[in-house]
């Protein structure tokens, strides 16, 4: 049995609310960031409830148009930028150092200030709502030359490019820590192909956040710039470069919502079937290295309805995903194959992600056809496909990988039947709300639109509008869960589930110097091998 | 440990096929470049990781001395998001905010002095 | 060369049917199998049973992956062809100087059509509305139309969903396509580019007439009606 590295202990800490928000602990840079991100959530889904309320009925009931496209600017903003790209990063930031065994992440202070950057950048962007012209409401994209200064006057558009610069810059400083300490902090014997799958498709994340995210925050200051100083953006090309430009980062960014989930269900599979994961180097190669490879080459499909953009080269690569998806699926199922499931809240959120997930991926080959884009492109089959793949898909993965790591985080569990309530509520909520948008999009619904006159929509609309209250029912269900487990906890010890990677071979929650012992690593999946050794190899 | 330089290396090399493939297709030169010089910088990046392993003497220290909390480090962010935000609000803000960077930054190095990073 | 003008309603059609196949084939796959270990592997129907089932099956998913990129390539040879129908009816409509031409003038927010002299002394036809009316854009049935995309501020998007089409309009840039209307009819068309406060009320009708309607149409706007 190897000895981890230990940290030194400090005398401790005299003022425990102000040490708590300095720590460099990544475990608690990690906690703080995904509250933060469950708040940023709470104030997206508001946002995205008035929109729902104002479409159940044709023409204007509850905002003004002028409030409406601030409504959808920033709930795409805040769900995007605020909310499912830090609530992955967490995951990351907590679990990373564990699962290679490492004591702490690597450049820790850095990690630190990441976190307050990022949530001073949601903070700036929300103040929109407090200025007088209203919040960014130009869109998630910032588009010029709409965005610029003569078409969205004011400082809420101001606040909005700060915000989003600076979220970004935070969140990049978080994943490159992550990145670091996958590839340069691993325990002796923790090689490349020992690591975790979670770990691997973390590092898929951050090698595409190199160099997409510092993109985007050069990309918000030129805006600034052109916003103070005319006219970046005008001209011939002005238009598209700043589109090639975004979506250099846009598209990565929305895998850098998806990657950590996908790995997180493989961990969560792989515990509950009592199997390690099923083509491991497979899984590696398309999920980690092939579909992160893909996701930076195919931005220009954003673009096919333009017609200035090298269409058939992004139809290529988006085209390819199916082969990295295809695996990844194949991978998932087999783990689950002729395994012994428990059935677990945590597994069947990742059971759920699967079929529906596979529904966002489907319609997202469908629109990396230009032929079929040029009806889809900005309809409500676009809006279906992404709200599929984020939430139907990313969200359920991210209440998997709670379920799944909530004990290790406090040391005690979420309770079961909460959770199993929570995911059917949300279950029927979401398919209530998002499969209506097929129809509506095939039948000409555009979106970013609060009045959509009488075309014999209202109908769909109200399903889906109904659908978005169930949504936050169950939501409402889950943190009624969290206060009732955290109020009356039922404790969970070490290794509540039989898990098969490193940060179950630690006490729940671990010491800030992670471990006192690690077990030997002798493959990806070190805990199964001496659970196996202990009560002999599966039959 | 020592491999670890591989996946930024060989995922940059990746990239750099794909741009190419680019160049069956009629490209657009943005585009090339784009991608293209992606794959570039994460090469050199994976090459940096080389540089930064072969000149590693010897294994870490076992035990490693760490302040657990670092106010240097939230001041320097703190800091730098004042300054951008004086960008808006005027040089007002560009000034405090660099007087709390330059505290932060102070702060970082002294703690850097008294335990390792 | 296209022995037909083809329309990107039937191109669109075509496509869309194979896709949806696909998808549904690939999902009903997926949602057998979830199901079969749903009811197969419970731990509680036997609690003694261990998990088993090989930990990789290397030849098998390198076969599964060759199959993938086949659908991939299958589908991606499609589209190629589907994009170049549509790609071929512009570049032929283009070099075909007795196509009807109409520019196409996004400003926020409203559209304007220009119909621009095709012979020497011919008048422009200009086709508009007061903002919030949707403007008639007047085609023939059956033939290709040119059009010309150009906006006067913020980027917009020329959509006609019943045609299954749109293009992108730029400011200081123009764009060219060119569409075929096989049916005669009234067809809505909505900007499908945010670009502003008024976005959702940017609409236009295309108004498809028989060829022989159109142009006794086009010819009384240019025959000079008092301006």
């Amino acid at each position: 049995m190897s000895v981890a590295p230990r940290l030194a202990p400090n005398p401790p800490p005299a003022a425990p609310l102000i040490d708590s928000m300095i720590s460099v602990d990544h475990k608690a840079i990690a906690r703080r960031l995904l509250a933060f991100a469950l708040l940023f959530f709470l104030a997206g889904g508001v946002m995205a409830l008035l929109m729902r309320t104002e479409l159940a009925e044709p023409g204007l009931q509850i905002v003004s148009t002028q409030t409406y496209n601030a409504l959808f600017t920033m709930h795409g903003s805040t769900m995007i930028y605020l909310v499912i790209t830090p609530l992955a990063l967490a995951l990351g930031l907590y679990l990373v150092p564990l699962q290679v065994g490492a004591s702490r992440v690597a450049a820790p202070r850095v990690a630190l200030a990441g976190l307050w950057i990022f949530v001073l950048g949601g903070l700036i962007m929300q103040a929109g709502w407090l200025t007088v012209g209203g919040p960014g409401r130009a869109t998630w994209i910032g588009v010029a030359p709409l965005s610029e200064f003569q078409r969205t006057p004011g400082a809420g558009q101001d606040f909005w490019i700060i915000g989003v610069l600076l979220a970004t810059l935070g969140e990049w400083l978080i994943g490159m820590c992550v990145l670091a300490t996958a590839l340069g902090r691993r325990a002796p014997g923790m090689t490349l192909m020992r690591m975790a799958p979670f770990t691997w498709t973390m590092v898929g994340t951050t090698l595409m956040m190199i160099f997409a995210f510092p993109v985007l925050i050069v990309l918000m200051g030129l805006l600034f710039y052109d916003r103070r100083n005319c006219c970046l953006f005008d001209g011939p090309q002005g238009p598209l470069t700043y589109q090639e430009l975004f979506w250099f980062y846009g598209h990565p960014v929305v895998y850098v919502m998806f990657f950590p989930f996908v790995g997180a269900v493989a961990e969560v599979f792989s515990a509950f079937s009592g199997r390690r994961l099923f083509g491991y180097a497979f899984f590696v190669a398309s999920t980690a290295l092939l579909f992160a490879a893909l996701s930076s080459s195919v931005w220009g499909h954003h673009l096919f309805t333009s017609g200035r953009i090298n269409a058939k080269y992004f139809a290529l690569t988006s085209h390819g995903i199916i082969l990295a998806a295809g695996l990844e699926y194949f991978d998932l199922i087999g783990t689950l194959w002729r395994g012994r499931i428990r059935w677990t809240a945590a597994l069947l959120f990742g059971v759920v992600f699967l079929v529906q997930f596979l529904i966002g991926g489907l319609s997202g080959i469908w629109v990396a056809s230009p032929t079929l884009d040029f009806n889809a492109n900005n309809s409500y089959v676009v809006v279906g496909h992404f709200h599929y793949t984020l939430f139907a898909g990313s969200v359920f993965g991210a209440f998997a990988a709670i379920f799944y790591w909530f004990p290790k985080w406090t040391g005690a569990f979420l309770r079961e039947g909460l959770g199993k309530l929570q995911l059917v509520i949300m279950f029927v909520g979401t398919n209530m709300t998002f499969a209506p948008m097929f129809a509506l999009g095939e039948d000409g619904m555009t979106r970013r639109i609060a009045n959509y006159g009488s075309r014999g929509w209202e109908t769909l609309n109200t399903i889906a509008t109904v659908g978005s209250y169930i949504i936050a029912l169950g939501i409402l269900v889950f943190l009624v869960n969290l206060y009732v487990s955290l109020r009356r906890r039922r404790p969970a010890g070490d290794d509540p589930w039989s898990g098969p990677s490193l940060e179950w071979a630690t006490s729940s929650p671990p010491p800030p110097h992670n471990f006192d012992v690690l077990p030997p690593v002798r493959s990806f999946a070190p805990l199964l091998d001496a659970r196996e050794a202990v009560e002999g190899a599966p039959a | 440990m020592r491999r670890a330089w591989v996946v930024p290396a060989g995922w940059g090399a990746g990239l750099i096929v794909l741009a190419a493939v680019q160049l069956t297709l009629h490209p657009e030169a943005i585009e090339l470049a784009m991608l293209a010089g992606s794959g570039a910088i994460v090469i050199v990046i994976g090459a940096a990781a080389l540089v930064a392993e072969r000149r590693r003497r010897g294994p870490r220290a076992p035990v490693e001395v760490l302040r657990w909390t670092s106010a240097g480090a939230v001041a320097l962010a703190v800091g730098v998001c004042l300054i951008v935000l004086g960008w808006e609000l005027g040089a007002w803000m560009v000034g405090i905010g660099a007087g709390v960077t330059a505290l932060g930054l102070f702060g970082v190095i002294r703690e850097t002095r008294t335990g390792r990073p | 060369m296209i022995a037909a003008a083809t329309d990107t309603r039937t191109n669109y059609d075509t496509l869309a049917a194979i896709y949806l196949w696909v998808a549904g084939v690939v999902f009903a796959i997926i949602a057998l199998a979830v199901l079969w270990i749903v009811v197969r592997y419970p731990s509680g129907r036997d609690p003694a049973r261990s998990p088993s089932g090989p930990v990789d099956a290397h030849r098998t998913e390198a076969v599964y992956a060759v199959g993938l990129a086949v659908v991939a390539a299958v589908l991606i040879g499609l589209t190629f062809h589907h994009q170049d129908q549509v790609d071929d009816l512009t570049t032929v409509a283009a070099e075909n100087p007795a196509t009807l031409r109409v520019d196409v003038i996004g400003a926020q927010w409203q559209w304007r059509f220009r119909y621009p002299a095709q012979r020497p002394g011919q008048r422009v036809v200009e086709q508009t509305a007061p903002e919030g009316t949707p403007p008639e854009l007047v085609v023939p049935v059956g033939r290709p139309v040119l059009f010309s995309g150009r906006s006067q501020d913020v980027v917009h998007d020329f959509w006609i969903p019943d045609l299954k089409f749109q293009r992108g309009i730029w400011p200081d840039h123009t764009e060219r396509w060119a569409l075929v209307f096989p049916h005669p009819g009234r067809f809505t068309g909505v900007c499908a580019w945010f670009c502003g406060l008024y976005h959702q009320n940017m609409h236009f009708v295309a108004v498809a007439l028989p060829a022989a309607a159109f142009d006794r149409w086009l010819a009384r706007e240019r025959g000079g009606r008092a301006a």
